[in-house]
C-alpha cells in the first residue's frame, strides 16, 4: 500500500473526530428530569407515574376533545377520584410553581361546588400565573427536545 | 326476457347517469338541516329598543375572551360588534326607514345557526355544532386557517388572526386562553361560562337588559316568553341558516 502512514493516520483522526460526541460525554450521563415540583408537594398524580409518563399526551388530547366537543369536564381516575379536565386548573397546580399549589381533587358533586366558589361576575384575571421555565413540563420537554405548542394559546407567565 | 347487447349498454348508461344526478339533486334541492340539538338550544334575543350608547357588552366579551384590539380594519378581530340597521338587515332596508331605526345600533354576533354554513365547509371539523346545546363551537387546535368558514358565514361573524394576537391584548384574562396566529375565531356563546351555570358575559354586562338569553327548546324559558310577546326578526333568514339570534326592532 502506498502512503500507508498517511492513510492510517488519516483514518485514525477521522474516526476520532466522528466519535467525538460519544467519548466526550462518557461517564457524564444526564438523568431525565424528575417531576420535582410535584414531588416536593407530595401530591399524588391523577394516575400512577408510569401511566402518566407514557400516556400524558394522549390523556391531554382526549381531555381536549371531551371538553371542547362533548362538554364533559370531569375526569374520573382509575381509583375513582374526580378531577377537572384542565391543564391550567389541574395539571399545573402541582407541576408548576403557583400561588395555591395542590388540592385538585373534586368533591362528589363534581364541578358545581367548585365553580360556585369562583366569582363569575368578575371578568378580571383570577387564575394564577405560572412560571413556565421552572415547570415540570418545560424541563422534561427540553430534556427530550420536544416542543409542544400548548403555550402559544394557554397562558403561563 | 331477451336483451340485446346494445339494449343492455343503453340501460347501463341510463342507470349510471341517474346515479350521477343524485348528488347534484342533493346539492341543489336537498334539505341540509342537521336539526337540531338533543337537549338545549341556546339562543339570544337582542332588544334593540333598549340598546343605548355604551359598549359595556363588547368590553365584557372581549375582556373575558382575550379578544385583541386591532385598529387596522382589515385585520380586526371581533366577537361582538355594532352595526347599522341597513347593514344588519340589508334585505329589509328601504329609502324611508324611520329615523330612530336608522340611528339605532344593532349588536352583531355569531348567530349559532341551526343549519350553519361554516360547519358544512370546514375541512377539518374544527368548527362544529354541539349536539347537546346547539352552540356552534370551534376547536382552535384543529383550525388550519383556510378561512372557508369566513367565506361560508353570511354574517361576517368570523375573524382571522393575521398576526400573533397577544401584543394587542391590553389586559389578559388568565382563566381563558388566547388564540394564535393563523386561526379563525368567533363568539362561542360563552360556552365556558354556561358550563358553570352562569350567563354569557355580554348578557350579564348589559345595564339595560337588552340581551336576553335562554333555551329555545324550553317553552317556559325567558327567550321563548320574549319571542311569544314581541315581533322579532332574524338576520338573512331567507338563506336557510336558521339563526339563533333574534332582534326586537
Amino acid at each position: 500500500m502506498y502512503d500507508k502512514g498517511k492513510i492510517i493516520t488519516g483514518i485514525v483522526i477521522f474516526l476520532g473526530l466522528m466519535t467525538f460526541p460519544f467519548w466526550m460525554s462518557l461517564g457524564k450521563a444526564v438523568n431525565p428530569p424528575e417531576a420535582e415540583i410535584a414531588q416536593q408537594l407530595g401530591e399524588e398524580c391523577i394516575e400512577d407515574a408510569e401511566y402518566m409518563r407514557e400516556n400524558h399526551m394522549k390523556l391531554l388530547n382526549d381531555w381536549r376533545t371531551e371538553v371542547v366537543r362533548e362538554g364533559d369536564r370531569i375526569y374520573v381516575a382509575s381509583d375513582g377520584e374526580k378531577y377537572e379536565k384542565s391543564l391550567q386548573n389541574t395539571c399545573l397546580k402541582c407541576h408548576a410553581k403557583g400561588e395555591n399549589p395542590g388540592n385538585v381533587k373534586l368533591s362528589d358533586d363534581g364541578l358545581e361546588s367548585k365553580y360556585k366558589e369562583i366569582d363569575l361576575n368578575s371578568v378580571q384575571p383570577s387564575a394564577e400565573a405560572y412560571d413556565l421555565e421552572s415547570s415540570d413540563c418545560f424541563r422534561c420537554h427540553e430534556y427530550a427536545a420536544v416542543e409542544p405548542d400548548c403555550w402559544d394559546c394557554h397562558i403561563v407567565d | 326476457m331477451k336483451i340485446s347487447r346494445r339494449g343492455f349498454i343503453k340501460l347501463t348508461g341510463a342507470g349510471a347517469l341517474g346515479l350521477g344526478l343524485l348528488p347534484v339533486k342533493n346539492v341543489l334541492a336537498g334539505d341540509h338541516s342537521n336539526v337540531t340539538s338533543d337537549g338545549k338550544r341556546w339562543a339570544m334575543v337582542v332588544d334593540s329598543r333598549k340598546c343605548g350608547e355604551c359598549n359595556d357588552c363588547i368590553v365584557a366579551c372581549h375582556k373575558t375572551h382575550n379578544v385583541p384590539e386591532i385598529d387596522n380594519k382589515e385585520e380586526e378581530i371581533k366577537w361582538l360588534w355594532k352595526e347599522k340597521y341597513e347593514h344588519a338587515f340589508p334585505s329589509q332596508k328601504h329609502d324611508f326607514v324611520d329615523e330612530d331605526l336608522k340611528k339605532r345600533p344593532f349588536m352583531m354576533l355569531c348567530n349559532h345557526c341551526d343549519n350553519p354554513a361554516c360547519v358544512r365547509v370546514c375541512p377539518t371539523q374544527a368548527t362544529f355544532k354541539r349536539k347537546s346545546d346547539g352552540i356552534v363551537m370551534m376547536d382552535y387546535h384543529r383550525c388550519i386557517g383556510c378561512r372557508y368558514c369566513m367565506a361560508g358565514c353570511p354574517y361576517g361573524a368570523r375573524s382571522f388572526n393575521f398576526n400573533d394576537p397577544r401584543p394587542f391584548i391590553e389586559e389578559i384574562n388568565k382563566t381563558y386562553p388566547t388564540r394564535t396566529k393563523g386561526v379563525v375565531e368567533k363568539c362561542n356563546f360563552c360556552a365556558e361560562r354556561l358550563a358553570k351555570g352562569s350567563l354569557p358575559a355580554c348578557v350579564e354586562a348589559c345595564p339595560n337588559n337588552a340581551l336576553i338569553f335562554g333555551d329555545l327548546n324550553d317553552p317556559d324559558s325567558e327567550v321563548r316568553k320574549v319571542l311569544r310577546e314581541h315581533y322579532t326578526i332574524q338576520r338573512k333568514p331567507d338563506l336557510g341558516t336558521r339563526p339563533s339570534v333574534y332582534y326586537i326592532v
